[in-house]
């Protein structure tokens, strides 16, 4: 009787209005057109014009725009900046080194593998993710990778709702993983305007409204000391990056792929100018209230003075905490004492070391399977065991043995030969050799990878052991982090407020314990308040137990001295 | 604000710097034991993050610790070395002086072209130099101030004796300092601690820190309180309770796990979770079903639902009788009656990203969302959640949890539910009462009657939409033979969709690599293709699915739910054998990754990895890409592999088939040629 869900009612009706499940106030929500992000749009194919990512092998990932026909490219918005080091992608089709892959074959569901246009290569199209895009994306600066950045959103909370200043935005990869992570469904359009198109966006228009009502549905009137836009429960990155080509293109990255409206992407330098934000980009205000920073800067001692409650780039109400991301031990150490003398607490000096492993099967025969052998000494054949060594060296033996018998046998015959002076000495003697060669090299060699064995079939893809280890090229070392928190301003004004609102109870008695003099108040130790002077149930038995074993001892030294006294 | 409320469940930083779960319960006590104890009330409403010290004696409670007293503590410190002697105080201010100076004011810019990015750019070389060269300096001066310093007091431990004679100070006077209570009595033993040491002023700056640092833990009662969330929580586990029960996950392993499972707000994903909830708490909190006001309003809504039940004691409560009869007629299996549900689940439906809420009056809604949602997987009746508790949701509990954003993003089922759901027991309706008799019944006994339908409907729905698969992303982190797991939850995903395993150890994770490799998959596919041709073994080789078995149905289940169980999706199933546990084709690229966080003591002059740190698990996560394989034709990629070999070994081959092709005939000769030496060997 339950209804039955189609599976295609997910991808129907965009921009429904909903309410967020996280938030008890019902907003107007708008989803998000992107691929990175679930929504009406994150259907399960390939949409024309999205970011795909084709995966050639574990390694080697391209990204890709889907342009849905040939001809169409040129309506894209153009590359902000086209002089970058980065190569223009062929417009009509994905050219990889497995085959070349027209754009209309890779509007696919997510996740197929599709095949060349030759028909002879083929790839697995994937579903843009924030690590695939890490992988993919073109180099602008040294990137911020998925061990690093996971466990800094994890340790920074950074969670959907929630705000996070991003200075050194680089080539992208930060702000991605956390646009994702602080996405949570709401989002006023915000008026961006795209620097180098001087597009502004459409959406902006329409969605006005659902600000209104967002900021409307909380009341902030009277409240002057929380600002109204504290209001806004939109999780947001605000990037700040001080090279201008590389914050127009990650601008115009973020557009692709449908994240403009989380993050904004601000061409400043932080360091000298601080957090605050251009007013008419963003309609939060100028003030970005961050509860998480996380600066990839050279010098981040030098921004993170700018980072005050005070001057409204961090959070009123919430505790906030950074991450410093720095390659050298003594920029994290400047980093630590600034942050001490600015007040932050709980800092913390850490490393992660992340590595990969590689699992391959190792033969019977004391080879890896399917490995290339990278040694010249390719032709030894490596013994497996101690059994087999000395099995193979006996049969050395008495193939040598019975080379020798042949050879003796053909030199008898030939001497023989020779005393009756014929003239076919030379054609035997070859005939020796191949002999020869046939009982030690020459083996049957069988074609396909498994091989009849009597009681089935033996396959090479089972057989020996599996075998990890350590990727061999291996990051060592990527950056020092650096994590701090600052708690939220605590005056005596609020402790007295704070006092008066949760009035302490009257101090108990306290409940001291006879014997001992400790005093147990406080702990869970305590005995049972004794009602009047005597000894709760489990003490009595205690020193019931204590007397009779007392008792006993004195009764046992007692009979001891009168069994002595009888010997003596 | 975010600010300690009551009932909150919080981590207590103590002195010994262990950490301890505590609830803070209005109007208690809380004992730390040799720690002292201090009330409740004078944490509520106070921010996190803070450092208190406890008072005893007459004004019994907290105080709060500057926090510029703390960290001057900590620069003193760095300043030790320095204090007594001149350099030390130009040493100070140069480093004040430089961190604000050259790269700061004049050209910041500057800084931060060359460092962490590497690149140098042309025009501003110079200037580069310039500040290279003051670093320089800063150096050399630096070195230079400690070389003096080592030379002028080359202080060590040459003359220190190891013997109890150096305190001068009795314990009877530590003590009696103890009993006069207040502020500074902490201080003051710390300080006449100082003063009576023997060997105070032959201590190297160093071990004088490190001394003030090991009395002031033990006589100043410092704590410090911070929220129970899950990096917290996990650390606190990890490092004091049994961290064997939650498989040893560490922060990094986690993040990881989160990320490379993509997991988001909006998605839908599976989960396998053995570690009684942490991993479905560390998802929650991605999801935004933790944190928030939302998580703690239940205490207050549940006195609110107590008194509306109380109410409805008297005369029924309006919005529970409709929404009763609408389950009852359902379970009476009316025709027209299933209607009701179905708009419901239709307007759902319609806006997929809205969260139907209904009027919360029963036990649980029957509706559920279709996205944000985690579904958990148990392997018993009920799953093992019971971490789940300091973040406000107890699943022993559910009634007073209903506000809880999990309450209805969370959903669980067995694998019973999920693979037979003909056999299982809780789908079975309690029996139809009619509308009448259910009037006479007592509320108990009718509330009760409506809570199983619902929870008949609940669960009639988590295995429906689970089984129509579609999710995002799966996370499992069991101890669990991982082929049946991965051939149960593998065909739910949704293409591309990732898939997320967490193991203690490696074993586990690298067999399943091992299930995927590329010569098990070649020879997978030749199989299929082969059995394809040929006509007969046709049969066999159809995609297994898991069907509803007749002779093991629960005959209990009213007709109506088993024609729903009849129409759901059918699940496929890989039938496993020894050579291809799992499906190879299903899963791109496994990959396992391991990360380790190293600590390190951050002092000027003295930082280094901290000495020693929890062994244990490394902890390690495996992930794949769910792929649909190409089934017709020949799938084999042929790259350019001809430059390839001449250009050189240095690339890494992944997927080249044809790179592959060659390699497994090479090692296939070599294997050959042993198993025929073997032979000859037998024979000898």
């Amino acid at each position: 009787m339950a209804a039955v869900v189609p599976q295609t009612a997910s991808q129907s009706v965009p921009s429904a209005p909903a309410s967020s499940p996280s938030t008890t106030t019902p907003k107007t929500v708008t989803f998000a057109d992107s691929s990175f992000l679930p929504g009406p749009n994150s259907s399960t194919t390939i949409l024309p014009n999205s970011r795909a990512i084709a995966h050639l092998t574990r390694d080697v990932l391209q990204s890709v725009l889907v342009q849905p026909t040939p001809s169409s490219s040129s309506t894209s918005t153009p590359e902000p900046v086209a002089n970058l080091k980065r190569k223009q992608p062929s417009s009509s089709s994905l050219n990889t080194r497995f085959g070349s892959f027209p754009h209309p074959s890779l509007l696919v569901p997510a996740g197929s593998q599709v095949r060349s246009a030759s028909g002879t290569g083929f790839i697995h199209i994937l579903r843009p993710t924030p690590e695939l895009w890490t992988l993919s994306l073109p180099h602008r600066t040294q990137v911020v990778y998925t061990p690093d950045s996971s466990y800094i959103l994890h340790r920074l909370r950074v969670r959907p709702g929630s705000r996070i200043i991003e200075a050194g935005a680089g080539s992208g990869s930060f702000t991605h993983a956390s646009a994702r992570a602080v996405y949570n469904g709401v989002h006023e359009n915000v008026v961006t305007k795209n620097a180098a198109t001087g597009q502004i966006d459409e959406d902006s228009k329409g969605s006005e409204e659902g600000t209104k009502n967002a900021s409307d549905s909380v009341p902030t009137g009277g409240d002057a000391q929380i600002p109204a836009v504290l209001a806004d429960s939109q999780g947001r990155v605000l990037s700040f990056e001080f090279h201008a080509d590389r914050a127009s293109i990650l601008r115009h990255e973020l557009r692709q792929h449908g994240l403009h409206q989380i993050v904004t992407v601000t061409n400043r330098d932080v360091c000298a100018s601080g957090f605050s934000l251009p007013d008419p980009e963003l309609d939060i205000g100028g003030n970005t209230y961050a509860t998480a920073v996380f600066l990839d800067l050279p010098a981040p001692w030098l921004a993170i003075p700018h980072l005050t409650r005070e001057n409204g780039s961090l959070s009123q109400t919430k505790a906030v905490r950074i991450c410093c991301f720095s390659p050298c031990l003594e920029q994290a150490l400047r980093t630590i004492a600034v942050l001490r003398e600015q007040g932050w607490v709980e800092e913390d000096l850490v490393e992660v070391a992340h590595k990969r492993l590689e699992v391959r099967r190792m033969g019977p025969n004391g080879r890896e399977i399917g490995a290339k052998s990278r040694s010249q000494g390719d032709d030894e054949v490596k013994v497996a065991s101690v059994e087999d060594s000395v099995s193979k060296l006996k049969k050395q033996l008495w193939h040598r043995k019975a080379k020798q018998a042949r050879q003796r046998e053909k030199l008898a015959k030939k001497r023989k030969l020779d005393e009756d002076g014929n003239e076919e000495i030379q054609d035997d003697d070859s005939d020796v050799d191949m002999d020869a060669n046939d009982d030690e090299e020459v083996e049957e060699v069988p074609e396909t990878a498994e091989e009849e064995n009597g009681n089935g079939r033996l396959h090479l893809f089972n057989q020996g052991r599996v075998l990890v280890r350590t990727e061999p090229e291996l990051k060592t070392h990527t950056s020092y982090l650096v994590f701090a928190v600052l708690p939220l301003p605590w005056t005596e004004e609020d402790e007295i407020a704070a006092k008066a609102k949760y009035t302490l109870p009257p101090r108990p008695a306290p409940q001291v314990n006879p014997k001992t003099g400790k005093d147990y108040t406080s702990g869970s130790k305590a005995p049972k308040p004794s009602t009047d002077g005597k000894l709760s149930k489990s003490q009595e038995k205690k020193l019931r137990k204590a007397q009779e074993k007392a008792a006993k001892l004195a009764s046992e030294a007692d009979q001891a001295s009168k069994t002595e006294g009888a010997d003596v | 604000m975010e600010l300690i409320q009551p009932n909150d469940e919080v981590l207590i930083q103590l002195p010994s710097e262990t950490t301890k779960l505590v609830k803070i319960v209005p109007d208690s006590i809380i004992g730390l034991g040799k720690f002292g104890s201090f009330p409740a009330n004078s944490l509520l409403g106070r921010p996190y993050y803070l450092t208190w010290s406890i008072l005893d004696g007459e004004n019994f409670g907290l105080e709060p610790v500057p926090i510029s007293e703390l960290n001057s503590e900590k620069l003193a410190t760095h300043t030790i070395p320095t204090t007594s002697s001149d350099p030390s105080k130009g040493s100070k201010k140069s480093k004040n002086t430089d961190s604000s100076t050259p790269s700061g004011v004049d050209s910041p810019g500057l800084a931060l072209e060359d460092t962490a990015i590497g690149v140098q750019v042309g025009d501003d070389g110079e200037e580069d130099d310039e500040d290279v060269a003051l670093d320089a300096g800063m150096l050399e001066q630096e070195l230079e101030r400690e070389q003096k310093l080592w030379e002028a007091e080359m202080k060590n431990n040459r003359d220190i004796r190891d013997d109890q004679t150096a305190q001068s100070m009795t314990w009877q006077e530590i003590e009696k300092l103890k009993k006069s209570g207040g502020t500074g009595s902490g201080k003051e033993i710390i300080a006449r601690l100082l003063e009576s040491h023997a060997y105070i002023d032959k201590k190297t700056a160093f071990s004088l820190a490190k001394y003030t640092k090991r009395k002031t833990n033990k006589y100043l009662k410092r704590i410090r309180v911070i929220p129970a969330d899950v990096p917290n929580f996990t650390h606190y586990l990890i490092t004091q309770k049994e961290p064997l029960k939650m498989l040893e996950i560490r922060d990094e392993a986690m993040g990881l796990m989160m990320s490379w499972a993509d997991v988001k707000w909006g998605g839908r994903y599976l989960v396998i979770d053995d570690t009684g909830g942490l991993v479905v708490a560390a998802m929650a909190e991605r999801m935004g079903l933790l944190a928030g006001e939302d998580a703690r309003a239940p205490k207050k809504v549940s006195s609110a639902r107590k008194r509306k039940r109380d109410e409805a004691d008297d005369g029924k409560d309006a919005k529970e009788e409709e929404e009763g009869s609408v389950s009852q007629a359902g379970s009476s299996g009316a025709p027209e009656a299933p209607e009701v549900p179905e708009v419901a689940q239709k307007e759902a439906n319609d806006h997929p990203y809205n969260t139907p809420i209904k009027p919360k009056t029963g036990y649980e809604q029957t509706t559920i969302p279709n996205s944000n949602t985690i579904t958990v997987l148990h392997t018993q009746d009920q799953p093992n959640l019971s971490l789940l508790r300091p973040f406000n949701f107890d699943t022993a509990n559910l009634i007073n949890t209903t506000t809880h954003p999990l309450s209805t993003h969370l959903l669980s089922l067995s694998y019973l539910q999920l693979l037979s759901p003909e056999s299982d027991v809780t789908l079975e309706r309690p029996p139809a009462i009619p509308e009448p008799v259910l009037r006479t019944l007592k509320s108990v006994k009718r509330s009760n009657y409506h809570r199983k339908c619902r929870r008949q409907e609940r669960l009639l729905n988590i295995v429906a939409s689970t089984r129509r698969g579609g999710f995002d992303g799966a996370i499992i982190a069991t101890g669990m033979e991982l082929s049946g797991v991965i051939n149960t939850v593998t065909p739910l995903l949704k293409g591309s969709g990732q898939i997320v395993i967490y193991s203690p150890s490696v074993e586990p994770l690298s067999e399943v690599v091992d299930w995927c490799s590329t010569l098990r998959r070649t020879e997978f596919m030749r199989i299929k293709k082969e059995s394809e041709t040929s006509t007969a073994a046709s049969a066999s080789t159809q995609p297994q699915l898991h069907t509803l078995d007749p002779d093991n149905t629960n005959p209990d289940i009213d007709p109506a739910t088993l024609e729903t169980l009849k129409s759901l999706p059918k699940l496929p199933a890989h039938t496993s054998d020894e050579y291809f546990p799992i499906d190879p084709t299903n899963l791109l690229a496994p990959t396992i990754h391991t990360s380790r966080v190293r600590t390190f003591q951050a002092l000027p002059g003295r930082t280094h990895p901290l000495m020693t740190s929890r062994g244990g698990s490394e902890g390690y996560v495996l992930h794949a890409t769910k792929v649909f394989p190409i089934l017709e034709g020949k799938v084999e990629a042929r790259g350019k592999f001809g430059s390839r070999k001449k250009g050189g070994s240095g690339e890494k081959s992944g997927g080249g088939g044809g790179g592959k092709k060659e390699k497994e005939r090479v090692s296939t000769k070599l294997n050959g040629k042993k198993e025929d030496v073997m032979e000859v060997d037998n024979i000898d």
